[in-house]
């Protein structure tokens, strides 16, 4: 497979007057927030980010919109170099992202003019921005409220307007940068949906959480501490590096915890066992063995 | 109470009004404007006002809601009814101390304070009818030519539009941290002028710096999503003049018309009320 | 401190036409030395009810009681009120205003009147408390911090009154796992150490059922349940009917019956109870 987004060797250093204010991740950033960074994300794929605040995955997430553009190294979004001015355009429409906050990322004063902000910009032919605003619309499932005003929907709807506006750029490859930290549990479980449905349908994921619970559900995860990438793996790889876990000032995921508690206990669950379902139905399937007796 | 700001908000309704032309509505709206200003007495203002009237009738837009958008410019109203009342000479009405009301005073005074209410009822109907992004598009088309000789037409209406979407963001965030500030015991509602101005530091620092955030953050999201400027910009709804389009302008400019032909009183019909 | 809520009214907009009614004859009691979680989805009424036990807010109808004293009366002292009860919002750094962090935590003391003294002697205790190095932060400006640190500036801000209730929306929303693992642990400090009254509103149902005493779940301006964390999340079926969330040991073994596994375990709210709950359950099949 071909990958989609590559990292070679990346740093970036905030100067010092950019960083405080930016918002109240870059703070916390040291001086280089990104310290020779090296990955590449394959097509189609959906990869999970986690680290503590100020481990530089934010800022690794502009540096992939070319928001940022690297102090060393070199970013490329499907082959195009992201320190390429006449480039940035394509890698925007490329990799599409979606913010943290709802309310700070939503233009319009109308749901469909918003969506239709990004390709209004593209410069896409006016009955072409109907249907693409449109499919994305429903794909997201608000298209009930496209005529309503952003402020008077809730978190997860806002969240999901902003997917729909990156959507219809079409996008190969949409970066959330702790999109899902600043809503209610059902509004995280909607935009997660959305999230498991594009990348269903082709579109690499990039996710950038705070929540394990959410990792787990990507197919590859990378964890960040002080500006590089301490490990990288399948879930069931990562959770099972407890030191790894912990000194990156991360959590295990309450299964993988619950299953640990069990092995002590002498029940055998497997290493690779680390989401609420595969453990209940591990267990559920362990039990059955007393029934045949 | 800060929801209580309708001013200036979108009104969403399937109404005639709603459906115009933004370009009609605005150059609609100027003349209006200036028409205010063309009226010498009560008869063209009754005129105006049932103009208006049916207007916003048409618009579906409850009354209520407008009257609601009046109250915060009701100082304003009331401050320059005052003003006006006591600085005109004429004959005296009434005398309070060193201050006459007078006739002139107290006509002009009326005058003032209808000719305020009916610009800013006529203004508020051009924004709750239509959307902020339609409203800037039509400004920028309006202001196109303009950019010949080096007006940024397209960001100008941008601004705008931007501004009007954070109206109701903003006065949530006000709302937020003045409660959070009485919570630790600010005061905000006594004392002299002076403690009063004082106290509202507490609420203006975070404010703003919340919305340098935001603009930041807003201004990040919208690179972001490509945008960069108005060259090669396409619609979403590109604006075409219908026929009710041209209705509307034959409509507006019998409109005028009539207020001119009123007011330079060659009609030879009475004046009520007008100023000498 | 003990809270008495009895029949809480509010009504938005009284006498319009978009009247809401945000809360509807709501009553409880928030024990004193209690952490008393308040859940419920957006829009339920939290938000409303907390403002009103802070005296933010009057109600349409109904009363509060503060040890007694109606602190919804009008010949009530407001700044006494906010004295003895602490109100943190959601997101509360973004209220932070002065320029250096020990000024910012003085404005609520010195809004009550107290002498300098007393002020830098409170400053200082909500400083350590929260883990906020003196030396290191006092001279500060607040806008220098991380999101982490501005939190904590503002919640030592409410502290520095020392409140005998202290109300806490969200107070770990957004953080990264370790801070909002140590906000917790500071939730649970002012409780045990301080004698503190807690008030949590949390959409974190962990953290509900792990941290607090007393849980009151409100729906469409009511209360639909209360009790402990496990009288209150053995109604799992309601609770999820109610679009809420369950702590994790409630979700997996609802997940185990629902991969045929017939375990029971009602009162299991962690990971460990639901573990204990599987040896028991297999315990049982071996027999």
């Amino acid at each position: 497979m071909s990958s989609i987004v590559t990292a070679e060797n990346l740093k970036y250093v905030y100067e010092r007057q950019e960083s405080p204010e930016e918002n109240s991740e870059q703070a916390e950033e040291p001086a280089s927030a990104i310290d020779g960074l090296s990955i590449s994300i394959e097509k189609g794929s959906f990869t999970a980010i986690i680290g503590s605040n100020g481990s530089g995955k934010s800022t690794f997430a502009k540096c992939i919109n070319a928001l940022l553009v690297p102090t060393e190294g070199r970013v490329t979004v499907d082959g195009m170099d992201t320190a390429d001015d006449e480039m940035v355009w394509d890698i925007r429409s490329t990799a599409g992202m979606v913010f943290q906050n709802p309310d700070n990322q939503i233009v319009s004063s109308i749901v469909e003019d918003d969506v239709a902000f990004g390709p209004e910009n593209l410069g896409v032919p006016t009955p072409e921005i109907r249907e693409r605003i449109d499919r994305a619309m429903k794909e997201v499932g608000i298209y009930e409220l496209r005529k309503r005003a952003p402020h008077t929907l809730s978190g997860g709807q806002k969240q999901r307007v902003a997917i729909a506006g990156v959507l219809a750029m079409e996008p190969q490859c949409i970066i959330f940068d702790e999109s899902t930290a600043m809503l209610d549990p059902g509004g995280r479980s909607d935009v997660m949906d959305v999230i498991e449905k594009l990348n269903s349908r082709g579109i690499t994921i990039i996710l950038i959480t705070h929540y394990m619970e959410e990792a787990v559900r990507a197919d590859r995860i990378i964890i960040m501490h002080d500006g590089r990438a301490v490990s990288d793996g399948t879930p069931s790889e990562i959770f099972s590096r407890r030191s790894i876990i912990k000194d990156a000032g991360l959590e295990l995921p309450y299964a993988v915890r619950t299953a640990d508690v069990l092995r002590g206990k002498g029940v055998p669950v497997p290493d690779g066992v680390i989401t609420i379902e595969a453990l209940a139905a591990w267990l559920a399937d362990y039990g059955r063995q007393y029934d045949a007796d | 109470m800060l929801r209580d700001i309708t001013l200036g908000q979108y009104y969403p309704r399937e109404s005639v009004i709603h459906r115009l032309d933004p370009r009609v509505k605005i150059a609609a709206t100027f003349l209006y404007l200036i028409m205010i200003f063309v009226v010498r007495d009560f008869t063209g203002y009754a005129f105006v006002t049932c103009v208006l009237a049916a207007v916003t009738a048409v618009s579906h837009v409850p009354v209520k809601f407008m009257a609601r958008g009046m109250k915060p410019v009701m100082f304003i109203i009331v401050f320059t009814f005052v003003i006006n009342i006591f600085v005109y000479k004429g004959t005296v009405l009434v005398s309070l101390g060193p201050l006459n009301i007078t006739d002139n005073g107290l006509r002009q005074a009326v005058f003032i304070a209808v000719r305020l209410i009916l610009l800013i009822f006529g203004t508020s109907l051009l924004t709750y009818t239509t959307k902020p992004m339609q409203l800037t598009d039509g400004f920028e088309s309006i202001m196109r030519p303009l950019t010949k000789v080096g007006l940024p037409a397209h960001e100008i209406a941008m601004m705008m539009s931007i501004a009007l979407r954070f109206i109701p963001v903003l006065l949530e965030e006000t709302d937020k941290i003045m409660k959070a500030q009485q919570a630790r015991g600010a005061d905000f509602e006594s004392g002299n002028l002076m403690k009063r101005a004082k106290s509202l530091i507490p609420l203006f620092i975070p404010l703003f710096v919340n919305a340098f955030r935001m603009a930041i953050e807003l201004a990040m999201a919208m690179e972001a999503r490509c945008y960069h400027g108005g060259n090669g910009r396409t619609r979403l709804n590109p604006m075409k003049l219908q026929k009710i389009d041209y209705i509307a302008i034959v409509l507006i400019m019998l409109f005028a018309a009539a207020v001119i032909v009123q007011a330079s009183g060659i009609t030879g019909l009475p004046m009520l009320w007008p100023s000498r | 401190m003990r809270i008495d809520v009895q029949n809480l009214t509010h009504i938005y907009n009284e006498g319009q036409t978009d009247e809401v009614t945000a809360l509807d004859d709501v009553s409880f009691t928030v024990g004193e030395g209690s952490i008393t979680g308040i859940i419920g989805h957006t829009g339920s009424g939290k938000s409303t009810l907390i403002q009103h036990m802070n005296g933010l807010l009057k109600p349409s109808s109904g009363k509060i009681f503060a040890d007694g004293t109606d602190i919804t009366s009008k010949d009530v002292s407001m700044p006494e009120i906010r004295r003895k009860i602490g109100l943190v919002f959601q997101y509360p750094e973004y209220q932070l205003f002065e320029e250096t962090v020990a000024k910012d935590i003085a404005f609520g003391p010195k809004n009550l009147g107290m002498s300098d003294a007393e002020i830098e002697k409170r400053v200082h205790t909500a400083m350590s408390l929260t883990d906020l190095d003196y030396e290191k932060f006092a001279v500060k400006s607040p806008f220098e911090l991380s999101g982490g640190q501005k939190r904590r500036v503002a919640i030592a801000g409410v502290l520095a009154m020392e409140p005998e209730v202290l109300i806490l929306d969200e107070p770990a929303a957004g953080l990264d796992p370790a801070s909002h693992r140590s906000m917790m642990e500071l939730v649970r400090r002012l409780n045990t150490e301080h004698n503190t009254t807690i008030v949590l509103v949390s959409h974190n149902m962990d953290d509900v059922a792990e941290y607090c005493t007393d849980v009151i779940v409100m729906d469409d301006g009511k209360i639909f349940l209360s009790g402990t964390p496990r009288e209150v999340f053995r109604h799992s079926s309601e609770l999820e009917s109610k679009g809420l969330g369950l702590p994790f040991g409630q979700c997996l073994i609802r997940e185990m019956n629902r991969q045929g596994a017939d375990i029971s375990g009602d009162s299991v709210l962690s990971g460990e109870d639901a573990a204990e709950a599987v040896l028991r359950w297999l315990e049982e099949k071996k027999c």
